[in-house]
């Protein structure tokens, strides 16, 4: 479900100019950012050949079908064409498809040097079906002399364990925002693209470790707006300011209302609706560091609200409200109004 | 009295266990740097809190270096490390079987002092290999690989594959390292092992089947002579194709292997498999091999029929039967899932072999003696972890095993660790488990992580929670009754609140607002009672209740469409205000009078226009918990006359009549339902389907409900008719 969107936007956008997630999509698995570890043990395997069947899992955009395809370009080079079988969830992947297509591929013979196997890469494993699963399991083993496996999907556990028993299970975490920024500042200069270190923040923000989804939105703001800076990218995002939220928060923390209210009735003048701008405060109050109670106790509040704007109780007088119960959580008892 | 006393101490012994504080100086000691190994061979158990670590810290630093950590006192207990609140019935033990004791600095300083050793297994490894160097080398795959694939309709050529055998550089472990004779399947060398009973089993098939010998279906001496097919069910990668095409190689079998990658439909399994079985073309292959006497020394290997569920083999798992039952040669099935609907009824029909997993110390010697063979340097602790983590699956060790040491041939334990961390199965938490979290809450768990606890199912998890959350005994209270009243309240509103956002979610596809249900419903009750659960997890008692709930309304909607002419209250007017009445109206008389009464009743129904069925319904729907059962002072023989006298008569409806709602056959009432886990939602779906296709009215339209309809001679019949016809089919 949640996937669902970023998914869509990975089908390439019928702009004349390439997108730059295609643009700059790595060609060797040394250019692949994060997960050191895994890509530092693939790239032993491209030199040396001989890989065993894979499962790479994790979230989107984080370089799993990347690495799959650089592996196999290493691997395979000039054969790479005959010898590489590549579907994903737009082909057609029902246990047809795995009883005569992969299973005619794995037959097919072809020339390659000793320890290289065909491969056949199956992406977005995990929206296969059941049985096509099923079908897969003694194909794997009985071809896996000359053909390998190499499947990569969002979660593990919509592959079946059959099928996760034969392969290597390798999972992808999400990028760091330092590996994120490393390599938006690169594709920035070889684009040159000029930018401020806050739009650079603002980007990795909105991308939440989505590699995909920071270029997508790098290249939005840079049509858009020709400069990428903090407000430019939530702009084009269509997001509250979180930088904004998070102070507002941290008044909040010091029972400051009039400072947080400022803040609530800027985000509500910049004509953001109701459900959003209460959803990213809900979004950074969870990560926000505070006392752990204390977290607890703004979280329900929040919720408390959330819930009452999904019933249409959504003025800003509702928004004030919760700030003033959030400030309430932390003003000690007798403090005179008059504060500062 | 004494006992009494007793028993309060020791309730008051386990409350305090219950609300014991976690350790209180973590991280305050260093922890010494070991030698390699120098706790193999020892055994500690340990009781109560540390303070300067977690128990699951101290646990892996005495696995890392190879010492085992158990949970019960034994006489090979080597040591017992005490914390403080030390349980009384383990110090006791320890004290009796004169154990020696460790407290947390003598288990650091035994740490420190203790000299590395090499592990045995390494010792082993390194002998194994050395008596016999050739195992490392691949030998050329039997003939059997040859006939299995000789099935598959176009074999690999036969150039390509001679290039292939000679490089085992470019095979992967698992095939390089395959059992090449049955005595190296780890866990399959025992006497009264499945490989041993399988072997037994198809060497005297020929001679049980002729002598018409018939299945004994005795548990334990059982040697499944009679039975024409075996069944091999287990977990994947436990050697299951391993040892059915080992034992068919030693038996002398020749085999055809199918597997989920062939299509077994039906009509397929019919033609394909009695063909190549019947005919000789196998035999013809083998030439001069085959002696005469050996005769048809075949055998049919069906792996993956769990595989064969789809929709595309629909049939497949009854044909199957059908063939095992005509088949004139032994049949071997393998599924993983031997519960599953489908393969049950396959079950019965074969020789039962269930496979389990390897024991962790029985894969840990053959793992080693890889790892020597491949030059990796791997202590056992960190093979320990390896395998754990892979759930003992051996395919999968050997998998993870050679990607994790390709960039390092030098696996340390950290390492290993966290990778094993990693490649944990992202295991979907089963209800249970997340609610079991939802209450424990770790030390480490922020909001986040238990808000993904309540993603991992977000429609059952909720319901788990507010089922157990009364029996969690929470550590903020401290033992004090008032505090913990007032968590209690906390965490039953949050719990209600949640309710009201899920019912917000769901009347309104707000689907943003799940994470504020998550907070509600998951993340605060979990937070109040945070503590130990005092008892099992318990099922959730809504969905039976609900399922209860679904099925009397039904019924009730259905009385009401009856009495429609008569009676124009909405369902639960009818409930309340009629029901009680015409419960008394029908069940009185025949109590009081008998056989007398029934004629008067028979009036009643159809003044109201009740069916012999409605009247059961009736007074089910009427019944309340607790209120005594008004049929069972009737004499039985009255009952069967109301029934006859009944069905003689000709009884004119406004409606069609037949049942709708699909009588179940076990009691309805709440308490057996509650056991049962889901079923109650599903069945629920089938039973609305099945009334449908069950509705009278469908088939019966025309005559009854014309007659009906002129009998009675009002227009109104037929319309009341239709509405009951529109009111079912919704
Ligand atoms: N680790 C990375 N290093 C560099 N670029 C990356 C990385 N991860 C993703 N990208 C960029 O994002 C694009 C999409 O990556 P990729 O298709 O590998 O994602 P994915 O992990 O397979 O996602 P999904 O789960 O949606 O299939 C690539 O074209 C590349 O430009
Ligand atoms: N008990 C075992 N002893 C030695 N090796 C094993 C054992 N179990 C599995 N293996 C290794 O794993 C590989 C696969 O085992 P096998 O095909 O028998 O698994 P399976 O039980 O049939 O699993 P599945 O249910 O997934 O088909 C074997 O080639 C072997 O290398
Ligand atoms: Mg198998």
């Amino acid at each position: 479900m949640r996937y669902g969107a970023q998914r869509a936007s990975r089908a390439p956008s019928v702009t004349p100019a390439m997108t730059m997630v295609e643009k700059f999509r790595p060609i060797l698995l040394r250019d692949v950012v994060g997960n050191e570890e895994t890509i530092s043990r693939l790239q032993v395997f491209a030199e040396q050949g001989n890989v065993p069947n894979l499962i790479i899992a994790g979230p989107p955009g984080t370089g799993k079908t990347t690495s799959i395809l650089c592996l196999s370009r290493a691997l395979l080079g000039a054969s790479y064409k005959d010898a590489v079988l590549e579907l994903n969830a737009s082909n057609d992947r029902g246990i047809d498809v795995v009883r005569n297509k992969i299973k005619m591929f794995a037959q097919k013979k072809v020339s390659l040097p000793a320890g290289r196997h065909k491969v056949i890469i199956l992406d977005e494993a995990d929206s296969m079906t059941d049985g096509a699963q099923q079908a897969l399991r003694r194909t794997m083993e009985i071809y896996s002399k000359t053909t390998r496996f190499a499947l990569a999907c969002n979660s593990s556990d919509k592959i079946i364990e059959p099928i996760q028993s034969r392969c290597a299970v390798l999972r992808y975490s999400k990028l760091s925002d330092a590996q994120l920024l490393e390599r938006l500042q690169e594709v920035c200069m070889k684009e040159s693209v000029s930018y401020t270190e806050d739009g650079m923040e603002a980007v990795i923000f909105t991308s939440q470790g989505d590699m995909r989804q920071a270029l997508n939105n790098l290249q939005s703001t840079c049509q858009g707006f020709g400069h990428v800076n903090s407000e430019n990218v939530f702009k084009v995002c269509d997001e509250p300011h979180p930088m904004l939220v998070k102070d507002m928060l941290q008044h909040c923390i010091n029972s400051d209302i009039d400072a947080a209210y400022k803040i609530m009735s800027h985000l509500w003048s910049l004509g953001y609706a109701p459900q959003d701008i209460v959803g990213i405060i809900f979004r950074v109050a969870k990560t926000h560091d505070m006392p752990e109670f204390l977290k607890l106790e703004f979280i329900k509040e929040i919720g408390f609200t959330h819930m009452k704007i999904a019933e249409g109780v959504d003025s800003l007088l509702q928004m004030s409200g919760l700030l003033a119960r959030l400030c309430h959580k932390t003003v000690s008892p007798g403090t005179s109004g008059s504060k500062n | 009295m004494a006992t009494d006393q007793a028993s309060s101490a020791k309730k008051g012994a386990y409350r305090s266990y219950l609300s014991r504080e976690g350790p209180r100086a973590l991280g305050s000691k260093e922890i010494p740097q070991g030698a390699e190994n120098c706790l193999e061979g020892l055994t500690f158990v340990i009781t109560g809190v540390l303070e300067s670590m977690e128990r699951s810290e101290s646990q892996s630093l005495i696995e890392r270096y190879g010492g085992k950590v158990t949970g019960s006192l034994s006489k090979r207990t080597s040591y017992v490390v005490v914390g403080r609140d030390a349980g009384e019935s383990k110090m006791a033990k320890a004290n009796q079987l004169g154990t020696k004791q460790l407290d947390e600095d003598g288990l650091l300083d035994l740490i420190r002092k203790l000299p590395g050793k090499t592990s045995k297994y390494e010792i082993e490894a390194a002998k194994q290999s050395q008596s016999k160097p050739s195992t490392a080398k691949f030998k050329s795959s039997p003939s059997l690989a040859k006939i299995s694939q000789s099935k598959m309709s176009s074999a690999k050529p036969a150039a390509k594959k001679a290039t292939d055998e000679g490089s085992s550089q470019s095979l992967m472990w698992v095939d390089k390292y395959k059992p090449q004779t049955l005595k190296q399947i780890i866990g399959q060398t025992g006497d009264k092992s499945n490989a041993r009973k399988l072997m037994n089993w198809l060497q005297n098939w020929h001679r049980n089947i002729s002598s018409g010998k018939k299945p004994a279906f005795n548990r334990f001496s059982d040697d499944g002579s009679g039975f024409k097919a075996a069944l091999l069910s287990g977990p994947p990668g436990v050697g299951k194709t391993t040892t059915a095409t080992l034992v068919c190689k030693e038996a002398g079998f020749s085999f055809v292997e199918l597997n989920a990658s062939d299509t077994r439909s039906k009509r397929k399994l019919k033609d394909e498999v009695s063909e190549s079985l019947n005919n000789h073309t196998l035999v013809d292959f083998f030439g001069g091999q085959v002696t005469p006497s050996e005769g048809q020394r075949h055998c049919l290997v069906m792996d993956e029929v769990d595989g064969m569920a789809g929709n595309e083999d629909r049939g497949g798992v009854a044909e199957l039967i059908q063939l095992i039952k005509n088949s004139k040669i032994p049949v071997i099935c393998m599924c993983n899932d031997r519960n599953h609907q489908k393969i049950r009824s396959l079950a019965n029909h074969c020789f039962d072999l269930r496979f389990q997993r390897p024991r962790v110390e029985q894969i840990k010697a053959a793992m080693m003696s890889v790892a020597f063979k491949e030059g990796l340097k791997i202590s056992p602790p960190a093979l320990q972890e390896v395998i754990v983590a892979a759930n003992q699956d051996v395919r999968q060790i050997m998998h993870n095993l050679s990607m994790w040491t390709s960039t390092d041939r030098n696996l340390s334990y950290d390492q290993a660790k966290s990778d094993a961390n990693k490649a944990k199965k992202d295991a979907h938490l089963g209800p249970f488990d997340v609610c079991r979290q939802v209450f424990a809450g770790g030390e480490r768990m922020s909001v986040i992580d238990k808000t993904d606890l309540f993603f991992q199912d977000y429609s059952f998890g909720p319901l788990f929670v507010q089922e157990n959350y009364p029996s969690c005994t929470p550590f903020a209270a401290r033992g004090d009754m008032r505090m913990q009243m007032k968590l209690l309240s906390q965490a039953a509103d949050s719990i209600a609140q949640g309710d009201l956002v899920d019912r917000q979610i769901r009347s309104t596809q707000n689907w943003g607002l799940l994470p504020t249900q998550a907070i509600f419903s998951t993340v605060l009750p979990g937070e109040a009672m945070k503590g130990s659960i005092g008892q099992m997890i318990q099922f959730p008692q809504w969905l039976g209740k609900n399922s209860t709930r679904n099925k009397n309304d039904r019924t009730l909607q259905e009385l009401r469409t009856h009495m429609g002419l008569k009676n124009p209250a909405d369902k639960h007017e009818i409930n309340m205000d009629y029901l009680p009445l015409l419960r008394k109206a029908l069940t009185q008389p025949l109590a009081t009078r008998g056989a007398e009464g029934i004629g008067e009743i028979i009036q009643v129904m159809d003044e109201y226009s009740l069916t012999r069925e409605d009247f059961d319904s009736l007074l089910e729907v009427a019944t309340w918990p607790n209120s005594k059962n008004c049929m069972a002072n009737v004499d039985s023989k009255v009952k069967a006359a109301f029934t006859r006298t009944y069905n003689k008569s000709v009884h004119l409806t406004p409606y069609a009549t037949g049942s709708s709602v699909a009588k179940k056959k076990r009691g309805a009432g709440g308490g057996e339902e509650l056991e049962e886990e889901e079923g109650g939602e599903v069945e629920e779906e089938e039973e609305e389907e099945e009334d449908i296709t069950k509705d009278s009215m469908i088939k019966l339209k025309k005559k009854p409900a014309a007659k009906a309809a002129k009998a009675t001679g009002k227009g109104k019949a037929g319309k009341s008719g239709s509405k009951g016809k529109l009111a079912k089919k919704k």
